[in-house]
């Protein structure tokens, strides 16, 4: 269990970044999701001992992991928003010293660790090649491999499916669900869908703060009979704005359609839709929004 | 609308913005001024040279803008390879912006930030002659006009140059490490460039080959080398006023620095493409298989243990081929293996007068040794700083900051990498040096003295690439910290710009390696193994610090990781850095003791002010009448293993003076222990510890004429670890020098400071130069007879002064005794060593040399250069006193000189002696003339003992220079004089430049005047009156010395050497020896017509200045005498040197003149004084070939 308690963090030139978050994550996939800006790096950089708050408490297992950044490197596996790698040197020679440096000194072990992690991330057959010239999507899938080894007990993702093709997504999907299944990952990204695919808990965090946190299918259900919809013209939509909580708006054969959020129907135009996770996101942005 | 392109002015004023809101150039500007600041505030330049004038400006702007290379990689580096490091390249090379607005704009931008860090030091430099208090007679009103002059002309065309190659790379290799090593190779173009056109064979070697120095000159892309070679011979007050005039090689090297930056730019601009760097956007296709629904690969395994060594190995590797991989890297060796190369020949073959040296591989090593310590900071500068961000640079550092591998091991594979480079050009430097001495067939299998180098020049680098990478653990961006060890490592290790001097604060310090066949690296090796030990702990504690501090994560900030520094450390790291601490604090306790406490330490102010003291405080005592010592009667014990040397004796002292003496003073040098010493049986009355100096009250005066005993017992012993150990007493090759261990008589003139500069800084009144006692013999204030012993161990001789008497062995140690039974130079000095002897009988006379058993080769020319001399000197001037002459081999380090001789005995130096290759071809022959030089000594000296005073000098060296032509003729011919001369020539024009000029008859301590002048000054009176004539004159001179008992003055020799020569020429010879006269005489036009009757007329040019110096003020006239003009005949008509000429005949010339002479024969060659009658300042233009027309 990661338990993360009150963690703030303001950066040098003023940024609050991070303002009393508390999480508790179990095994399995939990998503961490948040615009742009949320503070949703600062948090991964900081559960991967990058850098420390100001305050708060942060403890895997129970054990305390700004006390012993050391002892937490040592059973995690950190996957950067962007990462580069040293120039000239193959897939399957980085990954070796990467396991070294994670302190699987065995050769034969780390011979075995490698060729696994190489064979799941469909690489082994570019094991050859230097990682610099991988594509966007073999990088990623690079990128989980290296945090897979050492079997970590907590991996961390940043933002993995960002700018990947469908399939490409999908492969990285089923990666992390078979990684998940019997450790803590950790998945931050600002993608709804990834967090409806993957994740049995969830986190929503804007400015530095945690809107919500739950399981999507309960969060899903709150808001059933809440959420209405209704094609509207460009004065109507900005009465909307004023008068209602606006979820989202969509374009539906050049018609604004807009989603609102309210516990009765606003007027006879609404219809009622069944609520879906993106509901539930905006719906925690804008109460985020109103505090 | 379309978008117009951004003007080059527009961008350049966006890249003068950007360049100095930044860090670097706040960095480099500081860099600069403080630079400039530093070399006024400690009087950088020559001491007789005003501080402010125009020479001393220029020459400190030439070295500001040599160290601006580094402002300008600073600067100049980002401006195109910033693009593609942020990741700005995709969207800048997309705008609209024009290849030539933007290359030329940001080319622009990055000149204009250098030029004004550049300006900045000017602008220190100036300052530094206002803020800090100087010598006033250093000072000349300030003028902004030297500084102006030096920065437009010196430092703006070197900047330019070396931004314009560093911006041509960077854009050509998009790569900061080829940019850096540009850099480096500009450093390295200007060493080859420097030390040709400063070397012996180019320029040393005689007018001839001035065009070739002056060639490399121009290959100086600072201008540096030009600048020197064009103000060569200025003198002192043209230095002081005139501005560098753009002309000549100066103006040559500004025109090529501009070409050459010019083509750098145009290569740039041609070469440059909006693209990608290679690599940067490559991208390889995925060809993996559709969604795996197969079986699954099997899970990892979670065995994981802490990562130990292991992970220090592969980090090692991948610095490691990241290092060796890197072209940048490639170059440097390359660069490196080049520059040794051209260095060991240049050491090896053109040695003093451009003779070439046995490279023995102790020397070789020594050299290299040298070379590396400034490449290696120079690779550790560039390459740790990439070494240490290289995680940071390629952006996978926050995957590897999450894994558990501690900061240690990463910071040791780290260090390993950088260890195994500098370990890797130790070794191709070596190789290098070994193939150079297989080349000329010297190759020998030495690997003890080849592992030399680790400990004396690898070790300091590792230990400053800690101190580097530290620096970059500390400083949050890359070029700052580069800037900052340039600046600590030039302060802390170097001791430069006003650092600490101790070794024991000098980080990383190691003495300056002296070598020796015969004592090896001692007596350096245990000091340096203590220094080693105690900068090896320090830098271990800096490590454990380094790793402590080692940036993990994404926070730049360095305070969050000083306070969490204990907890970074763990219990071990707490340990280590307890353990290095403290093994710092007891290795340097003990090494402290051995040079504060066990030896003196004295920094160059304290001996200064020392000295400063000692002449305050016994000046007065000179006036007083003393004693002079008058028999020596001594037991040397030298124990060599254990640096020990036990003198025990009696001085025998006489009242020469017609007064009776009350009080004697008695002084020893500071580090001999005096165990006893007595007067007449009394103790000393007074003892000042502080100035060794023991003064006897006597209880009765003594008489005129009397006599008494100063017996004493003392020590003297080295003991390691010492921050100045001396070289004299070694466990094999010791040469004491008489002073060191003997006590001597009343006021020391030698403690005196002699620098007329310092004696002003000190408030000490100015002495003469006339006046120095120590001019020819230090500290020879009578002559003495002497009986002494030296016991040594059975297997080492010693060589000491006198007549060797006996040698006898008891038991494992051998007691010699010298004798001199007639009176002879009041100094003493002995060698002793495990030495090979040989020795020849010639007239009467047992020749020995004492040689290292490995440098026999020379002996045989060695003898024959003595029985020689021996042969002219008996013949010509008198007899020899002793029934043995001997030669000894000595190091180099304690006898500071090529050659000494005394009563009976020549000193000759290893490498300046016995080393000298006299096998390389078409080369002065160094070790005869050496050796002539010496043992003439044993007249010109030691026999002919000069009266103290104006003169005395050229009576001493000026004649044994003589003897020493006359020698090295009768070996080699006539033609071997040319070069030797050529050289002496040079010499003079040199040293007339800072030290000016008096006739040679009023010489005192200036060897331009007394080995210089003296030897063309007698080469031209040889040919003037006969060199029979001329010896009969000296030989005279000596006899009647010996028969009156009166010590002849130079004004004696003059009077000999006139009356020994012809009417007509004596104004010649008193030009020589009594005034101070300077020739410039040239020959303008030849030109032959062919008469009718078939003999040819010949019309020369010629054109003539004189410059004569009086009272130290110079005038310059037209030339007006008589000048010889020699005619040779066209060579096809078989006229050559050997061959008479058609016309030889002196001609009276005044000013610019037309000579028409008649000659029979087709000319070819008209040669204006071939026999160097007159001083001529340029030889090159004294001859020229004849244009013949019908």
């Amino acid at each position: 269990m990661l338990s993360i308690a009150d963690v703030s963090k303001t950066y040098p030139n003023g940024v609050k970044a991070l303002r009393g978050v508390s999480l508790e994550v179990g095994t399995g996939l939990f998503g961490l999701l948040g615009p742009n800006g949320a503070g949703k790096s600062t948090l991964m950089r900081t559960l991967a001992t990058l850098q420390e708050p100001d305050s708060g408490r942060i403890s895997l297992d129970g054990a305390d992991v700004l006390a012993d950044p050391q002892g937490l490197r040592g059973r995690l596996g950190y996957h950067p928003q962007e990462f580069g790698v040293y120039p000239g040197i193959s897939a399957e020679a980085l990954l070796d010293h990467l396991a070294l440096l994670k302190g699987i000194a065995d050769r034969r072990e780390r011979a075995a660790q490698v060729a696994a992690l190489l064979q799941r991330t469909n690489l082994h057959e570019h094991r050859r090649r230097a990682v610099e010239g991988f594509s966007g999507g073999m990088r990623r899938r690079f990128g989980i491999a290296q945090a897979l080894l050492g079997d970590p007990q907590l991996v961390i993702v940043d933002e993995p499916s960002a700018g990947l093709d469908p399939e490409e997504r999908h492969r990285l999907h089923d990666l992390l669900v078979e990684a998940a299944e019997s450790r803590i990952v950790l998945l931050s990204t600002h993608i709804v869908e990834d967090v409806r695919q993957l994740c049995a808990r969830m986190a929503v965090l804007s400015e530095g703060r945690v809107l919500l946190q739950g399981k999507p299918g309960p969060l899903v259900e709150s808001l059933a009979g809440r959420v209405f919809r209704k094609a509207v013209s460009r004065e109507e939509l900005a009465a909307c704005r004023s008068s209602l909580t606006v979820l989202s708006t969509q374009l539906r054969a050049g018609r604004t359609h807009v989603q609102v959020l309210a516990d009765a129907r606003p007027d006879a135009g609404f219809e009622p839709v069944a609520p879906d996770l993106e509901d539930v996101y905006f719906a925690a942005l804008r109460s985020g929004e109103a505090a | 609308m379309k978008a117009k392109a951004p003007s080059a002015a527009a961008i350049a004023a966006f890249e003068w913005r950007t360049a100095t809101r930044r860090l670097p150039f706040a960095a480099a500007a500081l860099l600069m001024g403080l630079m400039g600041f530093a070399l006024s505030a400690t009087a950088f330049g020559p001491p007789e040279l005003l501080l402010n004038g125009a020479w001393s400006v220029t020459s400190s702007v030439g070295f500001l803008t040599l160290v601006s290379v580094f402002a300008a990689i600073l600067l100049t580096a980002p401006v195109l390879l910033r693009d593609e490091e942020h990741r700005m390249a995709e969207i800048v090379y997309t705008t609209a912006v024009t290849k030539r607005g933007y290359l030329l704009g940001r080319f622009a931008g990055a000149l204009l930030a250098t030029a004004t860090a550049v300006l900045v030091g000017v602008a220190g430099l100036a300052a530094g002659t206002f803020l800090v208090p100087h010598d006033p007679a250093r000072l000349a009103p300030f003028a902004p006009l030297p500084y102006l002059w030096a920065f437009a002309v010196l430092a703006l065309p070197g900047v330019l140059l070396v931004s314009a190659c560093l911006f041509a790379v960077a854009a050509l290799t998009r790569s900061t490490p080829a940019t850096y090593v540009a850099g480096v190779l500009l450093y390295l173009l200007y060493f080859v460039a420097a030390l040709l056109a400063d070397s012996p064979l180019l320029a040393g070697s005689g007018p001839q080959s001035a065009g070739a120095a002056s060639l490399a000159a121009l290959l100086d892309p600072f201008g540096l080398s030009a600048f020197l070679s064009d103000t060569r011979f200025w003198t002192v007050a043209e230095r002081n006023e005139r501005l560098v005039p753009l002309a000549g090689t100066f103006l040559g090297s500004r025109l090529v620095g501009l070409g050459a930056a010019g083509l750098a730019l145009t290569v740039a601009y041609r070469r440059f493409a909006f693209r990608l760097a290679p690599g940067a956007g490559r991208v390889a296709a995925d060809a993996g298989p559709e969604r795996s629904d197969g079986p699954r690969a099997p899970s990892p395994g979670a065995v994981t243990t802490t990562p130990g060594l292991a992970a220090f190995g592969s980090t090692l590797r991948v610095e490691l081929r990241a290092l060796f991989r890197s072209a940048p890297l490639a170059a440097l060796f390359a660069l490196w293996i080049g520059y040794l190369a051209i260095e060991t020949v240049q050491s090896f073959r053109s040695n003093e007068l451009g003779t070439a040296v046995i490279p023995t591989a102790g020397l070789l090593v020594a050299d290299v040794a040298t070379a590396l310590n400034v490449l290696g900071i120079l690779f550790l500068v560039f390459f740790a700083a990439e070494t240490a961000w290289r995680e940071r640079l390629v952006r996978v550092s926050e995957v590897v900051d999450a894994t558990p591998a501690s900061s240690a091991l990463v910071l040791l594979g780290k260090l390993g990498a950088l260890s195994a480079v500098l370990v890797a050009l130790a070794a191709s430097g070596l190789a290098t040096a070994l193939a150079f001495q297989a080349v000329v067939g010297r190759f020998e299998l030495a690997p003890l003295t080849w592992a030399a180098l680790l400990p004396v020049a690898v070790l300091p680098l590792v230990l400053l690439a800690l101190l580097v990478l530290l620096v970059q653990a500390l400083v949050p961006n890359r070029h700052v910290g580069l800037a900052l060890s340039v600046a600590l490592i030039a302060f802390l290790h170097e001791g430069a710009l006003g650092g600490p001097d101790h070794p024991l604060l000098r980080y990383a310090y190691a003495p300056r390696l002296t070598w020796s066949d015969l004592s090896g690296l001692s007596p350096g090796a245990e000091s340096l193994g203590w220094f080693a030990a105690f900068w090896s702990a320090v830098a271990a504690l800096l490590g454990v610090v380094t790793f402590g501090l080692w940036p993990r994560g994404t926070d730049p900030r360095l305070a969050p990781r000083l306070a969490a520094l204990p907890r970074r450390w763990g219990r071990g790291g707490r340990l280590g850095a307890i353990a290095c601490a403290t093994l710092a604090l007891a290795v340097g306790g003990f090494a402290f003791h051995g040079t504060n406490v066990a030896n003196r330490y004295e920094t160059e102010a304290d001996l200064l002010a020392w000295k400063a003291a000692y002449e305050r405080s016994y000046r007065p005592i000179e006036a007083r009448a003393q004693p002079m010592p008058a028999h020596l009667d001594a037991a040397f014990d030298l124990e060599p293993e254990a640096r020990r040397l036990r003198v025990r004796g009696r001085l025998r002292l006489e009242n020469r003076t017609p007064a009776a003496i009350d009080s004697v003073w008695v002084a020893a040098r500071r580090d001999v222990r005096v165990a006893s010493m007595t007067l007449a049986g009394a103790v000393p009355s007074d003892v000042d510890e502080r100035f060794a100096t023991r003064r006897f009250a006597l209880a009765s005066p003594m008489a005129p004429g009397a006599a008494l005993d100063l017996a004493f017992d003392l020590l003297l012993e080295r003991r390691s670890p010492s921050a100045a150990d001396d070289a004299d007493l070694v466990p094999n090759g010791t040469y004491v020098h008489g002073l060191a261990a003997l006590p001597t008589i009343g006021y020391r003139r030698s403690w005196e400071i002699s620098d007329p500069a310092a004696r002003r800084r000190a408030g000490l009144p100015e002495r003469a130069v006339d006046d120095d006692p120590d001019a020819h013999l230090p500290e020879s204030p009578s002559r003495m007879t002497f009986d002494v012993r030296v016991t040594t161990p059975a297997n080492q001789h010693a060589v000491a002064p006198g007549a060797l008497v006996s040698s006898t062995v008891a038991g494992d140690r051998r007691t010699s005794r010298f004798r001199a039974a007639r009176p002879v130079s009041a100094y003493f000095a002995f060698a002793s060593a495990r030495y090979h002897v040989e020795r020849v009988r010639h007239v009467g006379v047992d020749v020995e040399v004492y040689v290292h058993p490995g440098h026999r080769r020379n002996v045989a020319r060695v003898l024959e250069a003595a029985t020689r001399t021996l042969d002219l000197c008996v013949a010509r001037y008198g007899p020899y006193p002793f029934p043995q002459l001997r030669i000894a081999e000595v190091p180099d380090a304690s006898l500071r000189a090529g050659g000494f001789a005394l009563p009976g005995v020549v000193f000759l130096a290893e490498r300046r002696g016995f080393l000298i290759d006299a096998e390389a071809p078409g080369r002065v022959d160094l070790l005869a003339k050496r050796v002539a030089h010496e043992v003439s000594h044993q007249w010109w000296g030691h026999q002919l003992d000069p009266a103290s005073g104006p003169g005395a000098t050229a009576l001493v060296e000026s004649l044994a220079r003589h003897t020493e032509l006359r020698v090295l003729k009768s070996l080699r011919g006539a033609e071997a004089l040319r070069p030797v001369l050529d050289h002496e020539l040079d010499r003079y024009l040199t040293g007339r430049t800072a030290g000016g000029e008096v006739p040679l008859v009023e010489v005192g301590r200036q060897p331009w005047l007394y080995y210089a002048k003296g030897s063309l000054a007698m080469a031209a009176i040889s040919e003037l009156a006969g060199e029979e004539a001329v010896d009969g004159a000296l030989g005279g001179l000596l006899a009647d010395a010996e028969t009156t008992g009166r010590a002849p003055t130079a004004r004696d020799l003059v009077a000999r050497l006139l009356a020994a020569t012809p009417a007509a020429d004596r104004p010649l010879v008193e030009e020589w020896w009594t005034r101070s006269v300077l020739h410039d005489l040239r020959i303008t036009e030849a030109i032959a017509t062919r008469l009718p009757d078939g003999r040819y007329r010949v019309d020369v040019a010629v054109d003539g200045r004189t410059v004569e110096a009086t009272e130290g003020a110079e005038k310059e006239r037209p030339f007006g005498g008589d000048v010889e003009l020699v005619v040779r005949a066209a060579r096809s008509d078989g006229g050559d040197d050997e061959a008479p000429p058609l016309h030889s005949a002196r001609h009276r010339v005044r000013g610019p003149a037309r000579l028409s002479v008649l000659v029979d024969g087709r000319p070819g060659e008209v040669l204006l004084d071939p026999r160097r009658l007159l001083l001529d300042r340029d030889r090159a233009d004294d001859a020229r070939d004849v244009e013949t027309r019908r």
